[in-house]
């Protein structure tokens, strides 16, 4: 609609009249009346402006948050106990969305998903609240991602990097390194300015305390903010965990800073739901969940942006994680996810069990917007991994029936085994882009072809350290310039050359 | 509570009213904003919404949205000795006015592109005042 001139003061008069009668109808507060209670969640007659979202306090001041509206019904789930609830108690709307104190204070600690301690260190101090569904205004304040995230794990930043703001699902079985990938992001964002929010949903308590106790001794705890919603607690927790987790993420984001969230997992969040779902006795739809649980997780990466420079530049990346049952990604929670994120990091028991760890498969993962993000140097020795690998693969079966092979095939394979045991990387042991370079460049550029395959780990784990205590000059240039300018290549090749002959008389 | 910026909401009203093709499109999609707002909790910022809104249009204009305050209808010719210093001043083609009779004292106070200039009585009496003190 073009607005001319002369009508510019009849299209505000206009609107303002409509804003006027939408203020007048929403404005007074309801109460509704409990008609039943089960399973922590309460059936309401009689409030009519509620929407999705909103809070409700009971009669004993327990809060609802509603989730289901239909004709003359709403339907809430009561956050904590709802034995004092009872049939025919009124219900209050409380006009406002269901909110988690966030602030400075939260960093270190353990919090429930209504951001209250469950550390034993003492209260935590708000800053604001911020509601934990929030609906954007649109893509204006967005910006295309162009800064790496490093997880400082080869596989990944070589071949699906990740950019600030983005979300790459991590996905695969139980038990195939999916955690262990989110904690190591974590622990490579030490010194990087990024504020990391760990979701725990449905975990058992041994396990997330042991990761906590690693984070606190890798001294990632001085940024991270772990939300637990335990599988002990109620349905509700593990509904709202993941929100919670954004809210926390967008208020580091909107102070003009990086912070990176993971949802570990949100199978577990969607079997959270499905139960609420069931109890409120919403028609289910394809395998038993309700039909909006596409909308359900869609909401929740939405809020994953890189905010332009006028918006503070900050920016919420998120790592959300499904598992899948025995490989199957065609599932309706993972087809949905995968239809949402930015890419996908494909983990696989075969692989996982072969001692291929992490157990990425390159040719299954990928990274829709990483590639802009990735330093020049990288792009440089990473560029044709991921399609050498896949091609390897090809071609290590063929060789499995014994053919002939041609010298050229032969190479092919040699260079793809030792592509594969340069991948290999244990856990809590993130790599700098710098170390990460200089490995696969000595890899694309043969310096590893007359290592023998089982010597490649420790290949590295020597070069490495060369490259920290008698040749530095490779890793400063190259964090430095972090492209393999001229002088930068000058610099490692000597290195490399220098090492090799050292390995060698090492090794023989 | 983090709140969505004005500027971001007039962004996103602009592009909504661009792209409604009728009234009844402009319409509905102006409730889709206002429902967006109710569930953001800031329903409240509405009016200067709005207000920023219409300043803009006229902007875009080559228009200057002015408010004048006086205890009666100001005259035309009142009017049009402010246009022509607003236009200079702020290097428009043209000024629209919105007159609010809500002064007490004679003379006119303009509000214009975030700035105030005070030419009722009261606020002249007050500037001699200051200047009477001040030496
Ligand atoms: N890169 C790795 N190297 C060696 N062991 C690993 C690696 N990644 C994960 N593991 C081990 O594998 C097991 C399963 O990992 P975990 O991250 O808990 O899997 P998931 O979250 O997919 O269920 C853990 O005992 C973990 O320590
Ligand atoms: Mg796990």
């Amino acid at each position: 609609m073009k607005v001319h001139m002369n009508e510019t003061n009849l299209l505000i008069e206009q609107l303002k009249k409509q804003a006027q009668s939408f203020k007048k109808e929403f404005s007074s507060q309801q109460v509704g009346t409990v008609l039943e209670v089960a399973d922590g969640v309460a059936k309401i007659s009689g409030l009519r402006d509620v929407m999705s979202g909103e809070m409700v306090e009971f009669e004993h001041g327990e809060i609802g948050l509603v989730l289901n509206l239909e004709e003359t019904l709403v339907g809430a789930i009561v956050i904590g106990r709802d034995h004092q609830i009872k049939e025919g108690q009124s219900v209050k709307q409380l006009g406002k969305i269901l909110s988690i104190g966030v602030g400075e204070d939260l960093i270190g600690r353990v919090v429930n998903p209504l951001g209250q301690p469950v550390d034993g260190l003492g209260p935590i101090k708000a800053e604001q609240f911020n509601p934990i569904e929030k609906i954007a205004p649109g893509v204006i304040t967005r910006q295309s991602v162009n800064q790496p995230l490093q997880t400082g794990i080869k596989a990944i930043d070589a071949m699906v990097p990740i950019g600030r703001g983005q979300r790459e699902l991590i996905i695969g079985d139980r038990q195939t390194g999916k955690t262990a990938i989110a904690i190591d992001t974590i622990l490579n964002q030490k010194d990087q300015n990024v504020i990391c929010i760990y979701v725990s949903i449905g975990q058992k308590e041994s396990k997330l305390a042991r990761l906590v106790e690693q984070l606190r001794q890798s001294g990632a705890l001085d940024y991270t903010i772990i939300v637990d919603a335990g599988v002990s607690e109620a349905a509700a927790y593990s509904y709202i965990a993941p929100y919670a987790g954004a809210a926390i993420g967008e208020y580091f984001m909107e102070k003009g800073r990086d912070a990176l969230v993971i949802y570990d997992d949100l199978s577990k969040h969607a079997v959270a739901y499905r139960q609420i779902s069931l109890i409120l006795r919403r028609p289910p739809g394809r395998e038993a969940f309700p039909g909006d649980v596409f909308y359900l997780h869609s909401r929740l990466l939405e809020r994953a942006a890189k905010l332009s420079p006028e918006y503070g530049g900050g920016s919420l990346t998120a790592l959300p994680i499904i598992e899948t049952q025995a490989g199957d990604s065609s599932a309706y929670i993972p087809t949905n996810v995968i239809s949402i994120t930015d890419g996908q990091i494909y983990l696989e028991t075969d692989l996982f069990y072969r001692g291929i760890r992490p157990a990425v498969n390159a040719g299954l993962s990928v990274s829709r917007v990483g590639g802009s993000a990735q330093t020049k140097a990288m792009k440089k020795v990473s560029g044709r991994l991921r399609v050498d690998l896949a091609q390897f693969r090809e071609l290590e079966s063929f060789t499995q029936f014994g053919s002939d092979l041609d010298e050229k095939t032969r190479e092919q394979i040699e260079r793809g085994r030792r592509a594969t045991e340069v991948l290999k990387q244990k856990q809590y042991s993130p790599l700098t882009m710098a170390e990460q370079v200089s490995i696969l460049y000595a890899l694309s550029n043969g310096y590893l072809d007359e290592v023998p395959v089982d010597k490649v780990s420790a290949y590295q784990d020597s070069l490495l350290d060369y490259l920290h205590s008698q040749d530095k000059e490779a890793l400063r240039l190259l964090t430095e310039v972090k492209d393999l300018k001229p002088e930068v290549e000058n610099a490692l090749v000597s290195a490399l050359e220098a090492h090799a002959t050292l390995f060698k008389q090492e090794n023989s | 509570m983090a709140k969505v910026k004005i500027s971001d909401y007039v962004l996103t009203l602009k592009s909504l009213v661009a792209e409604s093709q009728s009234d009844q499109e402009l319409s509905e999609n102006f409730t889709g904003f206002l429902q967006l707002l109710r569930q953001n909790r800031q329903l409240d910022l509405i009016e200067q919404i709005l207000a920023d809104f219409e300043r803009q249009l006229y902007h875009e204009q080559g228009k200057l949205l002015a408010v004048v305050h006086s205890s009666d209808r100001p005259r035309e010719s009142q009017l049009t000795a402010v246009a022509s210093f607003l236009c200079s001043r702020f290097q428009v083609k043209d000024v629209i006015w919105r007159v609010q009779t809500d002064l007490s004292s004679p003379g006119l106070v303009i509000e214009a592109n975030g700035e105030r200039f005070d030419w009722s009585l009261a606020g002249q009496l007050e500037r001699f005042k200051t200047s009477i003190q001040a030496a």
